[in-house]
């Protein structure tokens, strides 16, 4: 049985009222009189339980509640499951972070609305989904309790993400007729048709919002930021904790709301790594930090002759060392005779010589990451006959009509113009466009190298042809394959190996402020416009309200006659 | 102001009642009410034969004339009696505004009515057992107010000087469990003559209560659940009427008027009622 008007059950305060004005009518017949004597005394009850046993011996009372609970009954419209009756419902979980602080809210709603909406029909095919198209569904099934088991399987993992995808998916599967439940934490606006169910509250978090480290200054000093998300002043405590469960650099903190504090705290002497940590609070994600030491892959070069503008350049460059065997080579040549490309390694060539008279005309940069913001306007070169640009080459930076910068290849950089002589030293754009060019040689060589991650982050190594798909592990966890290669979910020391090679040893820290920020979090429910034709579909009226109403006819004047009596 | 309104109900009253000094030979100081003894009233009592030393005024010329014996005519003694009146004033007696207004009434028709026919009047106010002599004169200063006592049962008459051969009114409910024998023998001891006043409100003899109701006694404070239902009020009723039976019954014992006085309507018309029928008072 099912109510096409469930709030009818407020009309069950009435009990409660019934019994009020019994309580407050005996209250206010409290009597003076001058004859009491002459009364003869009724039975004698404990003084305690003399209220109860009036009450429990007046028939008006029974009588009356009685009534209220048959007029609640009555108003509440009884229905009748249709035997055939079957509905599909789907629970789409926000997977957003920040629902891991209500997974026991979020449980104890759904234990309540599951068996509601079941009660709807008399089948009900449910199925529970995440919010991230794409992923198998935790539950599809008709038992309603099995689905609440499924939530224990679920982690909310995701950062901040539009659920409309999921959302669309949801209703596909749920039918036009079906029922779409989004559980979230926060009021997300839904199309019509949805059921909102948000269990949040605003939680006072602190927590670590981003870190920095120089690994070229001494020690390898740590920045990292914390931040106040709550709307009270704060205090928690700070600490690094190093392997063995060493911890270091303890201090209390104090932020004012909103407030970020950017702290200094650094390797422990001889640690790789390093934990930094904030006293746990409701949301935890953000309390811990793994960070390790960076060690960037370091790039070799080889200079074909001595410069020293090269060497001034090189040096400007983090982990590049001019030695051998060399990833990249740099140096001048002659023009297009004497240039002999080593295909198989990248190289950056200039003009050796020029004229002392130099060119004319607008310098104009094409679209290329190379040369993607930068500003070419004065550059000045001296004039000379230099390379001869291939229809295969691809032009970066015109001058007039003639290519200035171009690559041969994928990793050949041709300055069409003799350095010395001209003004491109003193130019930012063509250091950048060095660093940028050895960033990629960088990128694009195999070597391990220790780095720090957000969570989530997408992580993009290079790989062999002939190497083993690239294997991730972390907290004695091996990562499932997935399309795309990402630092874990939450913050973990990981690594990542190319068979028994290991390419990265990396750490994570969760850094999405707005997850972090549980300012908007709320608990509401918003049930579908079409509640009442859903339930209708699936019920009819029950054929005992007539009678229903006949007994609480009967039962109001059998209460009257009994006042009657007691009055004559 | 209760003062004020009692004593118009009370002298509206008295014009055309009082209390019953008919049918009763007084003793007391010389008045204009017959006594018990010889007098030199107007109303001829009786004769003998004159002895020396009587008064020659006295002597009946006409018998000597007929019979050469000098006689006496003897006359009735004329006294003014003596009245003593007591108000109980427990908290009974003032349950409701209109009963402790007529109880007030009660007291100032006694007194006033007493005092207008040349009685000697004394009033006492008497919660249970403390009576309270209410100076000469209060009653007319207003000098008096009548407020309910914390004292509970009955008055205890013992301790109240009445005096001997007195016209005694006790103003009471009689609302408390002691019997009214002992009462009423107290009251008339000492060859007065008793009038009981009882006034009561409607609501004492007929109360609409209904349903679960708690009672609390006015005087003792004494709390009681009761459900009350067409039984229970008929049960009262009865026992109602059983109390006030045995008053009337010991009254007839021991010589005593009692009479119940209405707390509704004016104090005639109450008076009326019950009290000019049984005697209690009688027309002025």
């Amino acid at each position: 049985m099912t109510f096409a008007n469930p709030a009818g059950a407020w009309a069950l305060l009435g009990l409660l009222a019934v019994l009020a004005i019994h309580l407050l009518q005996r209250r206010r017949r409290r009597l003076w009189v001058s004859t009491l004597f002459l009364l003869e005394p009724q039975r004698s009850s404990s003084l305690g339980g003399r209220r109860f046993e009036r009450l429990r011996r007046s028939a008006s009372l029974w009588l009356q509640l009685a009534a209220a609970a048959l007029f609640a009954f009555v108003l509440m419209l009884p229905l009748r499951l249709l035997e055939d009756s079957r509905q599909a419902a789907v629970v789409v979980l926000d997977s957003s972070v920040s629902m891991s602080a209500f997974r026991r809210e979020l449980r104890d709603a759904l234990a309540r609305r599951v068996p509601e909406i079941s009660g709807q029909a008399r089948h009900t095919d449910w199925a529970l989904l995440e919010s991230v198209p794409g992923r198998r569904p935790l539950y599809a099934g008709p038992d309603g309790v099995a689905l609440l088991a499924a939530l224990d399987t679920w982690e909310p993992r995701e950062p901040h993400h539009d659920p409309g995808a999921a959302l669309e998916s949801a209703r596909a599967l749920a039918g036009p007729e079906g029922l779409v439940v989004f559980a979230t934490d926060h009021e997300e606006p839904l199309a019509e048709g949805f059921e909102r169910l948000a269990v949040g509250r605003p939680l006072d978090n602190v927590g670590i919002v981003g870190l920095d480290i120089d690994p070229s200054a001494a020690g390898a000093p740590i920045r990292v930021a914390v931040r106040n998300h709550g709307s009270r002043p704060a205090q928690r405590d700070f600490w690094a904790e190093a392997d063995g469960g060493v911890t270091t650099d303890r201090r209390t903190l104090e932020l004012l709301p909103g407030e970020v504090k950017v702290l200094t705290s650094a390797f422990p002497k001889g640690r790789e790594s390093v934990v930094l940590a904030l006293a746990p609070d409701a949301f935890t994600l953000d309390d811990r930090a793994p960070v390790v030491r960076p060690r960037p892959k370091r790039v070799r070069a080889r200079l074909s002759s001595p410069d020293a503008t090269v060497s001034a350049w090189l040096s400007s460059l983090d982990a590049v060392d001019i030695a051998e065997p060399a990833d990249v080579v740099l140096g001048p040549t002659a023009g297009d005779a004497a240039a002999k490309p080593e295909a198989s390694l990248p190289a950056v060539r200039w003009l050796a010589a020029g004229q002392t008279r130099l060119t004319r005309g607008a310098v104009v940069a094409e679209k290329h990451p190379l040369v993607d913001g930068l500003a070419w306007h004065g550059v000045v070169t001296p004039t000379a006959t230099g390379f001869t640009a291939a229809p295969e080459d691809e032009v970066l930076v015109w001058t007039g009509s003639r290519p200035l910068v171009f690559l041969r290849g994928p990793r050949q950089l041709h300055l069409n113009f003799p350095i010395a002589g001209s003004n491109a030293q003193r130019v930012p754009a063509l250091l950048v466009l060095l660093h940028r060019f050895i960033e990629e040689i960088r990128r694009d060589k195999i070597a391990e190298e220790h780095a720090n991650f957000e969570c989530r982050q997408e992580l993009a190594l290079a790989t062999a042809a002939a190497d083993p798909p690239l294997r991730l592990t972390w907290d004695t966890k091996e990562a499932g394959a997935e399309a795309e290669l990402r630092a874990p979910w939450k913050p973990a020391f990981f690594d990542v190996y190319a068979g028994p090679q290991r390419r990265l040893a990396g750490a994570t820290h969760f850094a999405d402020v707005r997850e972090a920020d549980f300012g908007r979090a709320m608990s509401s429910q918003l049930r579908a416009a079409n509640t009442h034709e859903v339930r209708r579909r699936y019920t009819r009226d029950d054929p005992f309200l007539p009678l229903w109403i006949g007994l609480l006819g009967a039962l109001l004047v059998a209460d009257w006659s009994l006042a009657q009596r007691g009055a004559a | 102001m209760a003062l004020a309104a009692a004593r118009h109900g009370a002298e509206a009253a008295s014009h055309v009642l009082r209390l019953p000094f008919r049918g009763h030979l007084w003793r007391g100081r010389a008045g204009a009410w017959l006594g018990s003894g010889r007098g030199t009233s107007l109303e001829f009592q009786d004769h003998r034969v004159y002895v020396p030393g009587d008064d020659p005024r006295h002597i009946n010329w006409q018998a000597y004339a007929r019979t050469g014996v000098y006689s006496m005519k003897l006359y009735r003694e004329e006294v003014s009696p003596s009245v003593d009146v007591v108000l109980d004033t427990t908290a009974s007696m003032i349950l409701t505004g209109a009963k402790g207004l007529r109880a007030l009434e009660l007291l100032l028709f006694a007194v006033e009515g007493g005092q207008s026919v040349g009685a000697s009047v004394r009033a006492w106010t008497l919660a249970a057992s403390d009576p309270t002599l209410i100076p000469s004169g209060a009653l007319e200063t207003g000098d008096f107010s009548f407020a309910a006592s914390a004292a509970a049962g009955a008055p205890d008459l013992a301790r109240v000087p009445f005096r001997s051969g007195s016209l005694r009114v006790l103003v009471t409910d009689g609302l408390f469990e002691a019997a009214p024998d002992p009462i009423l023998a107290r009251f008339v001891a000492g060859g007065g003559r008793g009038v009981v006043m009882m006034p009561f409100a409607a609501e004492e003899v007929d109360p609409e209560w209904s349903g679960p109701i708690e009672l609390q006694d006015c005087e003792t404070g004494t709390r009681r659940d009761q459900q009350m239902d067409a039984r229970t009020r008929e049960s009262y009723r009865q026992a109602y009427r059983r109390h006030f039976a045995a008053w009337q019954d010991s009254g007839r014992r021991y010589g005593a008027v009692v009479a119940r006085v209405p707390s509704e309507g004016t104090l005639l018309e109450a008076l009326r009622q019950d009290a000019l029928a049984v005697g209690a008072v009688e027309p002025a």
